[in-house]
């Protein structure tokens, strides 16, 4: 019996010490975090809808700054009366944050970030069972559409990412979207940029929500 | 820190407020004739009892203006051809005016669907009623301008 109150002891007391040299841990954590996307989701749901998913790569190579890396696929349908629209494709964003927000406890991994990238989607579009109003001439007049497209965007990003536990993140960022080549197709402008939005628009705003997990490679 | 984590909610509840699209666009593209009488200046003129129809292979199409008077037509380019034909009738003399184009599917936007999109190429004319015509503007969408014209026909 005093054996095993003397072990629980032993061992409530390691909790305990082990908490504390934890708490007491000021080294700074590197290496890859890897991020899913959930803003992503609801988008599933709306009309249009819209399907996709993204990761991201980033990892703080100089102190507070993030080069990052986000690569996803979507794809967009749009079911009207007198055309059936798809448009879709991969695209990757790159770019970099930066933090300011500031500690004196490097061990602490919370952030305030801006930061820009570079996207470029490369995607397909399409309209078929285009059906146009019949005239004098026709009852009506059907036809189909396809065009393969490059879209680039520059994007300015603002927002936090919080360590919920080690080396869990969770984080958010609204984007500013800048279509550098809107005339792409001045036929049919697309209507999904995958990555970007509507195409029809040279601006857009975009959110992403993300769980993030940093693969402990470093510690100094 | 944690609580910031609700800002991008308030910030997708503002953006999903999207306004909705909608078409204030007639989807149609008419080829939009003024008349006109030759000389210096140029002026409008007036034809009394009109009547327009167009002809294919198949023969006539139908009355499109039945003994009207006129300053100005309205008139229906074929879109699976690149060549329209209309006999003009009035005072006893009779017309047929060619309209060369060519034809192109595009979108109005994505509220109104898709159009047809002509570009005139040329003109010409068999008969005694006309004296000549002129491509004024080579275009013709649905976002037509209340005073557009496309072409100018010499009486």
């Amino acid at each position: 019996m005093k054996n095993i109150s003397g072990f629980i002891f032993s061992v409530l007391l390691l909790l305990v010490l082990s908490h504390g040299l934890a708490g007491q841990d000021t080294l700074r954590t590197y290496g890859p975090r890897i991020g899913v996307d959930l803003a992503r989701i609801p988008w599933y749901f709306t009309e249009p809808p819209e399907y996709g998913a993204e990761i991201s790569v980033d990892a703080e190579l100089i102190r507070d700054l993030y080069p990052v890396i986000e690569i996803g696929y979507s794809t967009l349908s749009l079911d009207s009366i007198s055309y059936n629209y798809r448009s879709g494709g991969p695209y990757v964003r790159a770019g970099a944050d930066y933090n300011f927000l500031p500690f004196r406890d490097r061990s602490v991994h919370h952030s305030i970030t801006a930061g820009i990238r570079l996207g470029i989607a490369r995607f397909s579009h399409r309209a078929d069972d285009v059906s146009i109003p019949g005239s004098y001439w026709v009852e009506s007049f059907l036809d189909s559409y396809n065009n393969e497209l490059t879209g680039a965007w520059l994007e300015l990003a603002g927002g936090l990412k919080t360590e919920i536990l080690p080396n869990f993140f969770l984080g958010w960022s609204a984007r500013y979207r800048i279509l550098i080549n809107p005339g792409m197709d001045p036929r049919v402008p697309p209507r999904h940029i995958p990555g970007y939005g509507n195409g029809t628009e040279n601006r857009g705003f975009g959110i992403s929500y993300r769980v993030m997990y940093k693969i402990p490679v470093l510690k100094k | 820190m944690r609580a910031l984590h609700l800002l991008p909610v308030i910030l997708a509840l503002f953006f999903s407020c999207i306004r909705e699209e909608t078409c204030e666009e007639d989807p149609g593209s008419f080829l939009v004739t003024r008349f006109k009488t030759p000389g210096q200046p140029v002026s409008d003129t007036i034809i009394n009892k009109l009547s327009i129809y167009g002809i294919d292979e198949s023969g006539s199409r139908g009355l499109l203006y039945d003994s009207a008077q006129l300053s100005r037509a309205v008139l229906p380019l074929d879109a699976h051809h690149n060549r329209t034909r209309f006999v003009l009738t009035a005072a006893g003399k009779t017309d047929t005016l060619e309209i060369l184009h060519s034809n192109e599917v595009y979108l109005i936007s994505y509220a109104c669907g898709f159009g047809i999109r002509y570009t005139l190429t040329g003109t010409g004319h068999t008969g005694q009623m006309i004296d000549s015509s002129q491509i004024i503007e080579q275009t013709i969408d649905a976002e037509m301008l209340t005073d557009e014209e496309h072409i100018w026909i010499y009486f």
